[in-house]
């Protein structure tokens, strides 16, 4: 059984940004704690000494800015589900709705954005859609600051672009003027799964109603998350009708998913089309045009 | 049944068939109910059990001197250190802690007791085991061979067994259960088809909520107390008494609340080892299991092979059906998961068939031993039957519905091990289900969704030879305690006693309370298990209640000067049915005590005691006929309709709603019959599309909740349950049991509505999406 030596509760970003660089190392920040004692309990944080407890640092908000919606690293799922701010806007909505389909009420009440992202698992929903959003991080570490785009912070299974003593304080979802909307659909084995496979997809919609560009992410695919490029590429310029929809949905599926107990490789690859497609169609239909 | 008994027995009912809410239900809702896991008492040491990482290997050496040096261990015990026996219900195989050999990955070899649950942790990495690894067998058809590649129990002659099929010459086959009837050789000539399947039911768990533990204190008397989450503490007690050769008289089981048991805690897994430790340190033990440990060191269902052919005629009825069970076993007996040998005829006796034929192998395979699992075997072998009747009905082009009607037992009919059907409503059950599902009519295409319906028909027995006592005490003031061991583990059997009670003496339930068990005070009963409490430990409260009023009725009769026979009770009074001025307080009949300061206190109870018996015919080992016309207690009987929907791009399986129809004799409380209907037609639904247990070599990958999948309350379909049927003239009030009836048809009324959906049928057990979707493609493929 796991059992950190130590748990602290700063009351400040600038009080967790000291205790990282005193312990870059064996320090690991928690937040709805729903993730650290799974990874520990399968010998993965054996080196984690102290967990500091971010959720009294004001990283709780969600607010729209000039270059989009912010938001904390602790806002919980459960708050980005009933989020105004998000479900306003066919867009950005998906972040809300990929939350209401995390299950169940217990652990949406406490996870949060952040962990969501940090945990570094390919299966989790709520990265697939913020990265389709073309979301950014932002990081922020004692003597220093530095954003990335979202797709250059999730490496690989577990492994993220975070130093040591860095801490992600924000997620920010850029603002699109254009015509836009965006959706997410998952297929898990009973109504309340994690996801065998996860797509989310964002499309923009030009004065003619051609598809601007299209952004198509997959999870629960591979070590990591999956952009599908070919599909994003049949789908630019495109009117977004069926038979292109259907190639480019196609083409998503153009590559060997991972399989695991709960899905063959086989399997995942006669889905992705499905799921693709109707995740497309869906954006599809949000746009306010 | 006594003339005396008759006349309380007539409606208007006083509790009998009233929806009052469960005796038990604000403990628990509230949470202030107490389970074993809650205990704690002091100087209490924490178990915990070292367990083997091979599937088949000799153990070398077991050394557990570094693990003794750890600061806080007290004890590590290993198979040295407690008796040499072996135990089991029919097969005694299963030691306390392994000696020599290891048989699946799991299986207990050193056990630790320490001051605490980490440090018992800790000294488990201490204790080093050398393995000779053996060849281990995982597929029961190889362990089916005359000459495997290992012989797993290679000393089960010395074993004290009661085995048939010694005779076949299978070194792995354990237990054996055949039935011959008629010539079905004969049979296959005069038909007009053959048809012939073979069907593969997966290992699941029981998935109770409460993981298996117990705790065990060596008293000051030498005596043992075993506080422990089981079905059966009076066969606990005699398993204990084997196992570690301690004399029953000082071996006393309590039992707090049980959260859930599904056949999983019949026979204890931990026992004997926390008996062992207390022993050993002289300081109560407590071993709670991990979830991990539930899921890789209890009992599982156990997987079935199960082959059909049957001889049909043209107008659907079965001439002639030869069935054969292969039963992968595990490394042991399984404490009664071996007696699924024999009880998986309850899966195929619901059909009349002249010329019948049936063979069941429990074979040792190198995996957890299987054990009983809600439905007792029936479940698994229901399954292969009531898919192979649809198939049939394709076939010859009939009604599914019409072909089980044409071969349903009826009333009186002698079924194939030679038994005459008592309550037997099986027909009207089928036509209820029909009804209820809306049979006929189907939805159209939605998008990727398509529709389709499916029935299917089942019965279970409650076995017997088997019997349960009950005392009851009536107080001055007017209340009632039931005493017995009768184990509610979600059941509601409690509360179900107290409405018999209350019925018999007419008691308003809040004046009622009833015991858990305590084997030292409470009487036997035979266990919660095979949906017999209601029946057999309703029937010992009928009957003792009955003792206790005669009692007061005979004492009353002296005082009032009546005939006893004009006498009746009621809410704390007995009166003269015939002059009702006739009448007094029960508690006047209590007896005045000494004086003591001028205060009488009312001296004495009025006891009443029972055992109720039910006796039953063996069947016999050359042809698996019943000697008698009578087999079991009773037939749960039951049909399941489903509707579905099927999404053919992805596999997915909607149930839109299962319509359960049961024959229980009398209703004694809808609220509970209701949920019991529900809780077994849900639990029979999710390990139909989505339960399963993978290993991978040797062990089990997904031992944990987020790999194994379970039906939340989110896949949750409507479930409508009805019954029919009337009064079952045995039982109390005549109620019959109805705990596991619907696990047994509920996966095929499934699996015979995605047929009816897209015409792909899962033979095997779960049926996945990706099952369907590879074999729709399939069938696209060669259409």
């Amino acid at each position: 059984m796991y059992r950190p030596e130590d748990i602290l509760v700063p009351k400040n970003v600038d009080e967790v940004l000291s205790i990282l660089a005193e312990h870059p190392d064996t320090a690991r920040v928690m937040a709805g704690n729903t993730m650290i004692f799974e990874i520990a309990s399968r010998g993965l944080a054996v080196d984690v000494k102290t967990l500091v407890d971010i959720t009294q640092v004001g990283l709780g908000n969600v607010e729209e800015q000039k270059d989009g919606i912010h938001i904390g690293a602790t806002v919980t799922l459960t708050e980005l589900a009933q989020s105004k701010l998000l479900l306003g806007n066919p867009r950005h909505s998906v972040v809300a709705e990929t939350a209401q389909e995390i299950t169940p009420t217990q652990i949406r009440n406490v996870a949060t954005v952040g962990g969501e992202i940090c945990a570094g698992m390919p299966f989790f929903d709520l990265p697939t859609s913020l990265l389709a959003l073309n979301a950014k991080v932002k990081l922020r570490k004692k003597n220093g600051q530095r954003e990335l785009l979202l797709k250059d912070f999730i490496l690989d299974f577990l492994t993220l672009a975070l130093e040591p003593g860095e801490l992600l304080t924000e997620v920010v979802v850029p603002r699109v003027d254009k015509a836009s909307g965006a959706a997410f659909m998952k297929l898990g084995r009973t109504a309340s799964d994690l996801a065998l496979v996860n797509v989310a997809a964002a499309v923009q919609i030009d004065a003619s109603g051609r598809c601007e560009s299209a952004n198509v992410w997959l999870g629960g695919v591979g070590s990591t998350f999956r952009e599908c490029a070919e599909t994003q590429k049949i789908l630019a310029g495109s009117k977004l009708d069926q038979e292109t929809v259907g190639k480019a949905a196609k083409a998503a599926a153009d590559f060997e998913p991972a399989s695991s107990i709960h899905g063959s490789s086989e399997y995942k690859k006669m889905v992705i089309p499905v799921l693709v497609r109707d995740c497309v169609q869906k954006a599809e239909s949000k746009v306010r045009r | 049944m006594l003339k005396e008994e008759q006349r309380y027995e007539t409606e208007p009912y006083y509790l009998v068939g009233k929806p009052v809410t469960r005796l038990d239900g604000r403990e628990k809702v509230t949470g202030s109910a107490i389970y074993t896991h809650d205990l704690k008492v002091p100087n209490m040491l924490y178990g915990k059990i070292k367990r083997s990482t091979k599937p088949h290997a000799e153990i070398v050496s077991i050394d557990t001197s570094r693990a003794l040096k750890l600061k806080g261990v007290r004890a590590v015990i290993t198979g040295r250190d407690v008796p040499n026996t072996r135990r089991g219900v029919l097969v005694k195989d299963t030691p306390v802690l392994a000696v020599d050999r290891v048989r699946y990955v799991a299986e207990p070899v050193a056990a630790v007791a320490a001051e605490t649950p980490e440090i018992a942790e800790e000294a488990l990495d201490l204790i080093d085991v050398e393995y000779r690894e053996l060849p281990a067998i995982f597929d029961p058809e190889e362990a089916m061979k005359k000459e495997p590649i290992v012989v797993i129990h290679p000393d089960f002659k010395s074993y004290t067994v009661k085995y048939l099929g010694a005779e076949l010459g299978i070194p792995n086959l354990h237990a054996y259960f055949k039935v011959r009837k008629g010539d079905v050789e004969k049979g296959f000539e005069k038909c007009d088809q053959i048809v012939e399947n073979s069907f593969r039911i997966n290992m699941v768990h029981a998935f109770h909520l409460e993981p298996i533990v117990s705790m065990a204190r060596v008293e000051p008397n030498g005596g043992i107390t075993i506080w422990e989450s089981t079905q059966h503490p009076y066969m606990l007690r005699n398993e204990i008494s084997e196992a570690l050769q301690i004399p029953l008289d000082k071996i006393n089981v309590i039992v707090p609340h049980v959260g859930g048991g599904f056949g999983n805690k019949l026979v204890s897994v931990v026992a004997p080892i926390t008996v062992a430790l207390a022993k050993q340190t002289r300081r109560p033990v407590k071993i709670a299991f991990s979830r991990r440990e539930v899921f890789e060191a209890s009992y599982v269902r156990q997987p079935f092979t199960v082959h059909i052919k049957d001889g049909v005629t043209r107008d659907g009825r079965i001439v002639a059906r030869k069935m054969t069970s292969i039963i992968s076993g595990g490394g042991y007996s399984g404490g009664m998961g071996v007696n699924e040998t024999k009880t998986s005829n309850c899966g195929f006796s619901h059909y009349k068939v002249d010329n019948f034929h049936y063979d069941a192998y429990r074979v040792y395979t190198n995996r957890v031993p299987g054990g009983p699992y809600r439905g007792f075997g029936a479940g698994q072998v229901n399954w292969a039957v009531e898919s192979q009747m649809d198939m049939i009905a394709e076939r010859l082009g009939l009604d599914p519905v019409e072909v089980r009607l044409r071969n349903l037992v009826e009333e009186g009919d002698k079924n194939v091990i030679g038994e005459t059907m008592r309550s037997a409503e099986h027909k009207n059950m089928l036509r209820k289900a029909k009804e209820l599902i809306g049979w006929g009519q189907k939805r159209s295409p939605d998008g990727p969704w398509r529709f389709g319906k499916g029935v299917a028909s089942g019965h279970k027995w409650s076995f017997a030879p088997t019997a349960s006592s009950a005392m009851v005490k009536y107080s001055f003031g007017g209340f009632l305690d039931a005493f017995v061991s009768t184990i509610d583990m979600g059941t509601g059997a409690q509360t179900i006693l107290a409405q018999i009670a209350g019925e018999v003496l007419r008691i308003p339930l809040e004046k009622i309370r009833v015991s858990m068990p305590n084997t030292n005070f409470t009487p036997f009963s035979d266990g919660g298990f095979s949906s017999r409490q209601t029946y057999n430990d309703g029937n010992a409260v009928r009957l003792a209640a009955l003792d206790l009023k005669k009692q007061i009725v005979e004492r009353a009769a002296g005082v009032l000067g009546v005939d006893r026979m004009e006498l009746d009770v009621r809410e704390e009074k007995v009166y003269s049915a015939k002059d009702p001025k006739k009448a007094m307080k029960i508690d006047d009949l209590f007896m005045k005590g000494v004086s003591r300061g001028g205060a009488f206190a009312p001296v004495r109870d009025f006891i009443g005691a029972a055992t109720w018996f039910q006796e039953s015919g063996p069947l016999r080992a050359e042809d698996g006929q019943c000697t008698t016309d009578r087999a079991c207690s009773f037939y749960d009987v039951v049909s399941t309709a489903a509707e579905v929907a099927v999404n053919i791009e992805t596999g997915q399986i909607k149930i839109l709603k299962i319509a359960v129809s049961v024959d229980p004799g009398t209703v004694l409380n809808p609220l509970l019959f209701e949920g019991q209907v529900q809780g077994s037609a849900f639990m029979a639904f999710s390990n139909t599309l989505f339960e399963d247990l993978v290993f991978e070599d040797g062990g089990l990958v997904n031992a944990e909740l987020a790999d194994y999948k379970i039906a939340g309350s989110k896949d949750a379909p409507e479930i409508v349950v009805s019954w029919g049927g009337s009064p079952f003239s045995d039982g109390p009030f005549g109620a019959k049991g109805i705990g596991e009836g619907p696990m047994l048809p509920t996966p095929a009324a499934i699996g015979n509505a995605v047929y009816d959906a897209i015409g792909v049928r899962i033979p095997d057990l779960p049926v996945t999406a990706e099952k369907v979707l590879v074999a729709l493609k399939e069938k696209r493929g060669s259409g």
